[in-house]
């Protein structure tokens, strides 16, 4: 598990795995020559053959390269107020969610200057929900 | 000629002239937005046309078409997150470009070859439109699922660095496409008893999460938190010299005419062909190690494809009545609601229209290289808004947007769990582009595959024994040929040039 | 980590502020409901705008055919009519949706033959056409089975002997596999004991392109996708699925009139959630009646090729019921109900 593409080629792998055993269990038609379990079959048994190469490059060859480290503290802060964004977004209305996200990003890179973060967050949400309401006619809770 | 000519009199009228210009407006917003694309922007605005009379109705939305079909290449270039579908390919060379303090040139050259493909199309569909027409009726499931297959090889040639790598990247991509109804028997697959994934993973969430929020988790994870940005206070807008334009000259002539054969082609549209032309380019290039780096060439043979699909996909619509790309079916209602039947009869009723559609679709095209070329000025400015103000934009700008396409939460959450995913597979060394290419082209593929063997009674012969399959087929085999073998001659040193900027 | 466990503390309040707004809402039905029962027959209803679901994407023909029908409802209710476009899985995640909305005629759906009154049976949704409260039928398209101006099927009878005598040899091209186009013509071909080849399509204009460029034999869509290519002599249509013969197409019989009894057609109508208050449904049908005669309406039709056809909550509730014990029939005949 040193090298990033055992790890990659293995991820392949295991996808690969999943899509196979999923397509088996969809029922096969009696109207048409493939099922819709058989394209989607191919499909996986192709991406195993190429999971399993990059694989075994990756045991074989020299000069490993190292399995790519991620920066947690900086992505996650960015990836939660993401998935808190969609938590809101049905629930409260929209200028207000959208507020709240932009602060909470822009706090999350590293923006700290109070006034900054106020004046983006109401400004670019009010911007946004008037354009996208009025001038798209787009319908936003 | 007469003919020509008393078209341009219908079309150049003040109020026509600026509801095309309107439209050009909103197009190139529309289709600069991540999310909201050319097809969405025709379609909220048709019903307002209810009341228009046809040449303003038709400037107005073919207006639109044009400026749409540009204006992705904006937010492609400059903040590697194509506004739409058919831009992708323009990420490739645009945003190095932008990168190395080009970003004023990216944006003229992405506007000027758009101008380029959009008016060349109009040109082919005022003299081609019956001959061209004919290519779309020989094509059958077997010709569909063979261009399929054209569309995989290039997957190959796109795949930067390590061609298994896109290979794998591709076929996720089209594993991806599968989940939803199936085609043909028309039953739900693969979606878990969730009710959102009935309907399959939308295009525009899936493309919007690769692109836009992989670029976004990544760059907050380059972020240095305490310092400032590093700023690109720089962009060239030198406009491209003359010998650049020269040398390019048959990459553009190939882009313009793979972009209209493609937009001829019904099922198909922008996004294919941009990434044919792109592959070609490279393909036919004495250094096609450069691709990828950011040359102009790259922008070039995206842009002049996809806006030459326009001029394409109206011709099957025109001549008949079957739509060619996602813009040309809402305008098949558009022309309904001014009294017209598209159909073989509408030409042959309306004599005077094709003209009329040409001139408008010349006028619009040279509008959206007028407020292009301005947008190349002003709209590098938007790289001096710091990163940490920019990108929380760009998030907001990605939900609506993919939210506005179906008004589907369920979308909006597609758009984080792919970008999410898009994000580790990319620190993995497997590039995004591919797994799109994979997912626009699985659709194609598969339906045409067991179509073609439905039609022909369950023998596969049936993709070598009509021309056009067979020769396609044989095409996608060279290519795949020449791929392997340059990557064999030259991989090496190709690789050793990647490897790191990937890492 | 600091913000997450911020807005962590947040959100009950937010639960809160919905709680309140529902006991809100619930207050306020209940008062409407009072008012009613008081004996005053005025129903304050719509007292804010009112949302149709159409689900399909824009520009399509369910969606052309609503907006107009959504402007002239503004003018007869007093109150804005939005049209939202919730599309995907064959109009199943729209009309989902709107089954699972509050029942209090503020939101609509802009339904259609195919979601429901045959998704319910092929697939796994959470409702059924018992899910819906049905208000008024708004237009009635009949199916055409087409052909090339080549083939040689002249009558819908050639079809049908031809077919006799070679099962399987026909192909023909439909929208989808599971859409009314589909399910109609494999009940016509149980009725007459014939068996062909279905070749399914994505829509209608693809399948229409594939009877042109001749790569199927036959095509059965809507009438109004094929007018153009009839009038122009492109194709040939062998019976249209409507009581009488079309407007639009007035050389062609039907298939009534050709000894074949099958009377079919895709349906567009209204309906609401189960358990809207009976006043608010009336009130939305003579609505919508008024809206079917309206002129800006009636030409937008005309112009999609779309033929009026209002029929009330009572007779839209009987037509809803008998399609959907007809189509239910057919998907489990020909094997496509859901497992």
């Amino acid at each position: 598990m040193n090298d990033r593409d055992i790890v990659g080629g293995l991820a392949v792998l295991v996808i690969s795995v999943v899509g196979l055993v999923a397509s088996m269990r969809v029922p096969s038609e009696t109207t048409t020559q493939f099922g819709g379990g058989f394209y989607p079959g191919f499909l996986s048994v192709c991406l195993g053959v190429c999971g399993l190469i990059i694989l075994v490059e990756g045991v074989l060859k020299r000069e490993k390269v190292p399995v790519p480290k991620f920066e947690w503290g900086k992505v996650l802060p960015v990836l939660g107020s993401l998935v808190l964004y969609c938590l809101l977004f049905p629930i409260l209305d929209f200028r207000i969610v959208t507020a709240i996200f932009l602060a909470i990003c822009m706090f999350a890179f590293g923006v700290r200057r109070p006034l900054q973060l106020m004046a983006v967050a109401i400004g670019g949400s009010l911007v946004v929900f008037y354009v996208f309401t009025l001038g798209f006619n787009v319908v936003l809770n | 000629m007469v003919n020509v000519l008393t078209g341009l009199g219908a079309v150049v009228t003040p109020s026509a002239l600026l509801w095309n210009l309107i439209g050009v407006v909103i197009g190139i917003v529309f289709g600069a937005l991540p999310g909201l694309t050319a097809t969405q922007a025709v379609a909220i605005f048709t019903p307002l046309t209810f009341v228009m009379p046809f040449t303003i109705s038709m400037s107005f939305l073919l207006g639109i078409y044009c400026g749409g079909y540009y204006g992705g290449a904006i937010t492609a270039i400059l903040l590697r997150t194509p506004g739409a579908p058919g831009n992708a390919a323009t990420c490739m060379d645009g945003y190095p470009m932008a990168q190395k303090g080009q970003a004023g040139k990216a944006l003229a050259i992405a506007v000027m070859a758009s101008w380029l493909g959009g008016e060349l199309s109009a040109l082919a569909l005022m003299v081609g439109a019956p001959a061209l027409s004919l290519i779309a009726l020989r094509f059958g499931p077997p010709e569909y699922f063979a261009i399929g297959l054209l569309g995989l090889v290039c997957v190959a040639g796109i795949s930067e660095g390590n061609i298994l790598k896109g290979v794998a990247g591709g076929l996720a991509g089209m594993l991806l496409a599968t989940i939803g109804m199936d085609p043909i028997s028309g039953r739900p697959r693969f979606t878990l008893g969730i009710q959102g994934l009935m309907a399959g993973v939308a295009l525009i969430p899936a493309l919007v999460g690769l692109f836009a929020i992989t670029e976004v988790l990544a760059k907050a994870e380059q972020m240095e938190l305490g310092k400032k940005d590093q700023l690109i206070t720089e962009y060239d807008i030198a406009l491209p010299t003359k010998r650049e334009w020269w040398e390019s000259r048959w990459t553009l002539l190939k882009g313009t005419i793979i972009g209209v054969i493609v937009g001829v082609l019904p099922g198909t549209g922008p996004t294919i062909a941009s990434w044919m032309s792109y592959q070609e380019a490279k393909r036919s290039s004495k250094h096609p190690e450069l691709f990828g780096t950011g040359i102009t060439e790259g922008v070039m043979a995206t842009e002049v494809a996809n806006n030459a699909v326009t001029g394409g996909a109206l011709i099957p619509l025109l001549t008949l009545g079957v739509p060619g790309d996602s813009v040309t079916a809402v305008l098949l209602g558009s022309l309904m609601i001014q009294g017209l039947t598209p159909g073989p009869l509408l030409i042959r009723n309306n004599p005077a229209l094709v003209s009329q559609l040409f001139w408008i679709l010349i006028i619009a095209n040279a509008f959206m290289l007028a407020i292009g070329l301005g947008a190349a000025r002003a709209f590098p400015q938007i790289l001096r808004i710091p990163m940490r103000i920019l990108l929380p934009i760009i998030c907001v700008l990605c939900i609506v947007g993919s939210y506005a396409v179906n008004n589907s939460l369920f979308d909006v959450w597609m758009v984080v769990l792919i970008g999410f995913v898009g994000f580790v597979a990319s620190k993995f060394g497997f590039q995004v582009a591919p797994i799109v290419l994979g997912f626009i082209l699985g659709p194609i593929i598969e339906p045409n595959f067991r179509r073609a063997l439905i039609t022909s009674g369950g023998s596969p012969l049936v993709f070598v024994t009509r021309p056009f399959s067979l020769g396609i087929l044989i095409l996608a085999g060279l290519l795949l040929a020449f791929i392997l073998y340059r990557q064999r001659s030259g991989g090496v040193a190709g690789e050793a040039v990647k490897e790191p900027d990937m890492a | 980590m600091r913000e997450q466990r911020r807005c962590g503390g947040g959100r009950p309040s937010v639960r809160w502020s919905r709680w309140i707004a529902a006991f809100l809402e619930m207050a306020l039905v209940a008062g409407i409901a009072g008012c009613g029962g008081a004996g005053s027959k005025q129903v304050k209803y719509p007292v804010r705008a009112v949302t149709l679901v159409v689900p399909y994407a824009p520009g399509g023909s369910s969606d052309l055919s609503a907006r107009p029908v959504a402007d002239a409802m503004k003018e007869i209710l007093g109150q804005p009519m939005v049209v939202v476009n919730k599309p995907g899985g064959g109009g199943s995640v729209g009309a989902a949706e709107v089954a699972a909305g509050k029942n209090d005629g503020y939101t609509l759906l802009n339904a259609s033959i195919g979601p429901i009154t045959i998704v319910p049976y092929t697939t796994q949704v959470s409702y059924n056409y018992e899910s819906f409260e049905p208000i008024a039928q708004l237009t009635d398209i009949p199916l055409a089975l087409a052909v090339s101006k080549n083939s040689k099927f002249q009558t819908l009878k050639d079809f049908v002997e031809y077919a006799k005598a070679n099962p399987g040899a026909i192909k023909y091209g439909h929208p989808g596999a599971g859409n009314i186009q589909h399910i109609t013509m494999e009940r016509f071909c149980q009725s007459v004991g014939i068996k062909v080849t279905q070749v399914p399509y994505e829509g209608a204009n693809p399948a229409v392109a594939a009877l042109l460029g001749g790569h199927v034999d036959a095509t059965v869509t809507g009438t109004q996708e094929i007018t153009g290519q009839y009038k122009s002599g492109e194709i040939r249509v062998l019976g249209v699925t409507s009581a009488s013969r079309v407007d639009m197409l007035p050389d062609v019989p039907t298939f009534k009139e050709q000894g074949y009894d099958l009377v079919a057609g895709v349906w567009y109508g209204v309906l609401a959630p189960k358990g809207t208050p009976k006043e608010i449904v009336d009130k939305l049908a003579d609505a919508f009646k008024k809206a079917c005669q309206d002129s800006k309406v009636l030409e937008a039709w005309k112009k999609l090729y779309l033929t009026p056809a209002y029929l009330g909550p009572e007779e839209f509730a009987q037509r809803i019921k008998k399609d959907a014990a007809t189509n239910q029939k057919v998907v489990e005949s020909i094997g496509l109900s859901k497992k």
